[in-house]
């Protein structure tokens, strides 16, 4: 099955207009990053991709091309393999069939598991931290792990967990307990975000809070996927698509 | 090189979970407190005893008097059966039985073995301090008497040699006697006439006479009868008349002849029957004489022999006196050297002479540190063990079962990278552990010496490195962290069990007592008991750190894959 693309949010010619006339008045590329490149820039393309569990089969012959720099929404209903596309684009399981390329520069390398914890980082649907330790704790045991402890204050203040680092992780509200394991996710700096339901189990307000972060991230020039079932919360994507 | 995130992390995660921090973590210092306070006074206090005596006496009474000293608290009981089943039912630890003969029987509950030891060594003083007491008062009377006896010995040696002396002369006196006995009865002897004299009597003097008389006729009617036949044969023969006639003459001649000596023998015999006549006379008289002689001889002889008879008797008793008093002179000299020796020890003290060989029942115990014996070392590896198995076992499935395992399959690092520091955070606490347990027991129980402190840090080290290794093999096998500690628990407590620790390997089947030389917990405690309690270099405990090493290594290898 091949993804419908339901709508794009950016004019390309528009995005490349924005960024000369920006980049003109002073803007730094690091702000400017995710206009740097075309739409059709890929980060991430499969191309055949398969996956079967038993008898029941969950992605047939998927060919994904995930833009760079944009905001990649897919929506599909519950069991429609979401989660597996997602844990697929991980290199978290195999696929059974096709292939799955990253870029580098200019050509597409496989997606080989010593390249992903430098290149992606996963928001799974269930957060994944140490519910024993604080905020702090979980932000400073992976950050410590890509040797980017300097950056804890930062990348808490980004995500607003400054007042809470110091509660246990298991103790917070859903929301921000999603907020930690983005952050978590993205303590690798990643050129590719990829986050499964994120805005399960959360209200209006905290969603647009994750928004508000998603879109923050993206001006860093980090191409972001979101799934959901829920296609009302896909406030800010580039790009929808349907499984 | 492995982050430092992957030792800390799990450090705080055991840490600032309340239910680990208490049941893992705090726990062990719990126990080993207690097993020092347990340690702290090696005296058991207040042991409660039931007595049941049969019969009260004095030495009953000293021996409740001794316990009752020595803080055991006293329950009397009724009888026998009541006073066992004190014991069974738990509410005292021992029965005493003392029964109307001072027999001391002791009932106790043979799992109680340091109590029974505590027990026996009290019973012991309680018996001993009777008998002592007991045995003092009797050395005592029994040094008097012998000195009493020994006065007496003294004193009747001079009497006994006197009484001998005059025994001696007696008895020489005896013997002179009886030389002048036998003399007298030599010379009676020869005075007296010879049997033939004394066997003469007129009877065979007239016997011989016929006899005489009767041989003279004989010979007359056998020549007469000689005669008539020579002188028919002469008649009949063929000789000469002048020869017949000369033979005739010759035998009238010799008729004639022997007629003459018949008469001449006649006369000489009337007149010797005269003189015999008169001999007869003389010699009924000298029978009568001889006999009367006789008579006194016999009488003499008969007085004689009572008199040799009496003497003989006498000599006889004085002999047997005499024996006597050699045997009492001997019996005196031994008394008396029992008595020089006797007194020559000068027994002071009653122990040396009623109690030679006291037996008392002494815990195995180190000279520097009496409080640190072998059971010590035992509870130390079985904490460590416990401890370190079910902390490693805890963290381990901790890890495995948090939601960040998801995210740390993303992370680059490899999963031997987390079980190695997962491995170390274990160890971190362990040593933290035991190093504060090393400082309670240095000031609890002592430690004998550096040496002994070192060897027992490295063996510490290595039982906590193989606590830690059983406990991730643990959590490799099992999904909950409930079944992973039970697991734990059963793990250490069997091995515990064959391990000489509580169960002593001569009490073992065959096999499992050989299986238990192969336990690594009594691998561990022999390496403890020997380096930390005895001070024995490492080097002379390869073998059981060559056993802890080698499971160390099988577990790895089993637990590694599958723990993370």
């Amino acid at each position: 099955m091949t993804p419908e693309v339901k709508e794009a949010l950016v004019d390309p010619a528009l995005l490349a207009a924005c960024y000369e006339a920006l980049h003109a008045s002073g803007w730094s590329d690091e702000i400017l990053r995710p206009y740097l490149y075309h739409e059709t820039d890929t980060i991430l393309r499969t191309r055949g991709l398969s996956k079967r569990y038993g008898t029941a089969t969950i992605l047939t012959n998927l060919d994904l091309d995930i833009h760079r720099g944009v905001i990649l929404g897919i929506t599909a209903g519950t069991a429609h393999g979401k989660t597996i596309l997602c844990n697929l684009l991980c290199g978290i399981i195999k696929p059974d069939a096709g292939t799955i390329e990253i870029a580098e520069t200019n050509t597409y390398n496989p997606l080989v598991p010593s390249l992903i914890p430098t290149l992606i980082g996963y928001s799974m649907q269930h957060p994944s931290f140490y519910p024993e330790l604080t905020i702090k704790d979980n932000l400073k045991h992976y950050l410590s792990i890509f040797g980017r402890e300097a950056e804890l204050t930062r990348l808490a203040e980004s995500l607003d967990l400054i007042r809470f680092q110091n509660i246990i992780a298991d103790n917070i509200s859903p929301g921000v307990q999603r907020r930690l394991d983005i952050a978590l996710a993205i303590a690798n700096h990643p050129r590719l975000l990829i986050l499964d339901e994120p805005f399960t189990e959360l209200d209006n307000t905290e969603i647009h809070t994750i928004w508000n972060i998603l879109t923050d991230l993206r001006t860093t020039g980090t191409t972001i996927v979101v799934t959901t079932k829920h296609p009302e919360t896909l406030l800010h994507c580039d790009r929808i698509i349907t499984l | 090189m492995i982050p430092t995130t992957f030792i800390t992390t799990p450090l705080r995660r055991i840490i600032t979970t309340r239910s680990t921090l208490i049941a893992i973590i705090l726990g062990p210092f719990l126990i080993f407190l207690l097993a020092a306070f347990a340690f702290e006074n090696p005296e058991l206090q207040q042991i409660p005893i039931t007595t049941s005596i049969e019969e009260e006496g004095s030495f009953s009474r000293s021996f409740v008097a001794t316990l009752e000293s020595k803080n055991f608290r006293i329950r009397p009981s009724t009888d026998q059966n009541t006073c066992i089943e004190s014991v069974q039912s738990g509410d005292t630890r021992a029965c005493v039985r003392i029964d109307s003969s001072q027999h001391v029987t002791l009932f106790v509950d043979p799992t109680n073995t340091n109590i029974i030891a505590q027990i026996h060594n009290a019973f012991g003083d309680a018996t001993d301090d009777y008998t002592t007491r007991a045995g003092l008062n009797y050395t005592t009377q029994l040094l008097e008497k012998l000195k009493d006896a020994r006065a007496h010995v003294d004193a009747s040696r001079p009497i006994i040699t006197t009484f001998a002396t005059q025994q001696e002369h007696v008895n020489r006196q005896l013997d002179e006697i009886t030389g002048n006995l036998q003399t007298l009865t030599v010379d009676l002897d020869e005075s007296l006439p010879s049997e033939v004299t004394k066997n003469l009597n007129q009877t065979n003097v007239l016997a011989m006479y016929r006899s005489v008389q009767d041989l003279r006729n004989s010979i007359d009617a056998q020549f007469r009868e000689t005669t008539e036949n020579v002188s028919r044969q002469l008649d009949q023969s063929a000789i000469s008349e002048i020869d017949k006639q000369r033979i005739k003459q010759i035998l009238a001649d010799s008729k004639e002849g022997l007629r003459t000596t018949g008469d001449q023998f006649r006369i000489s015999s009337e007149l010797t029957q005269h003189d015999l006549e008169a001999f007869k006379t003389s010699t009924d008289s000298l029978v009568r004489n001889i006999q009367e002689a006789n008579a006194q001889l016999e009488r003499l002889d008969t007085l004689k022999a009572e008199a040799r008879s009496n003497i003989r008797t006498l000599q006889t008793e004085m002999n047997t006196n005499l024996l006597q008093l050699i045997l009492m002179q001997n019996a005196l000299n031994r008394i008396s050297s029992i008595t020089d020796d006797t007194l020559a020890a000068n027994p002071t003290g009653a122990l040396g002479v009623y109690q030679p060989v006291p037996t008392r029942i002494e815990a195995v115990i180190h000279t520097k540190s009496p409080r640190l014996h072998s059971t010590y070392p035992a509870l130390l590896a079985l904490i460590i063990l416990l401890a370190g198995s079910t902390l490693a076992c805890t963290m381990a499935l901790l890890e495995s079962q948090s939601p960040a395992t998801a995210r740390n399959r993303m992370i680059p690092a490899s999963k031997l990278s987390r079980y190695v520091g997962i491995f170390c955070a274990t160890m971190i606490i362990l040593i933290a552990q035991t190093s504060i347990i090393l400082v309670l027991a240095a000031l609890f129980v002592g430690i004998p010496s550096i040496t002994a402190l070192m060897g027992g840090i490295i063996s510490i080290l290595l039982i906590a490195a193989l606590a830690t290794i059983v406990g991730f093999a643990i959590a490799a096998a099992t999904t909950s962290e409930t079944a992973g500690i039970l697991t734990c628990i059963v793990v250490t407590m069997s091995l515990f069990l064959i391990s000489d620790s509580f169960v002593p390997i001569e009490a073992l089947p065959t096999g499992l007592a050989s299986a238990t030389h192969y336990n690594p917990y009594f691998a561990a405690t022999q390496m403890l008991k020997h380096t930390l309690l005895l001070g024995a270099p490492l080097s002379t405990e390869w073998a059981s750190m060559l056993t802890l090493t080698g499971y160390c290594i099988i577990l790895i290898g089993f637990s590694s894959r599958k723990t993370i």
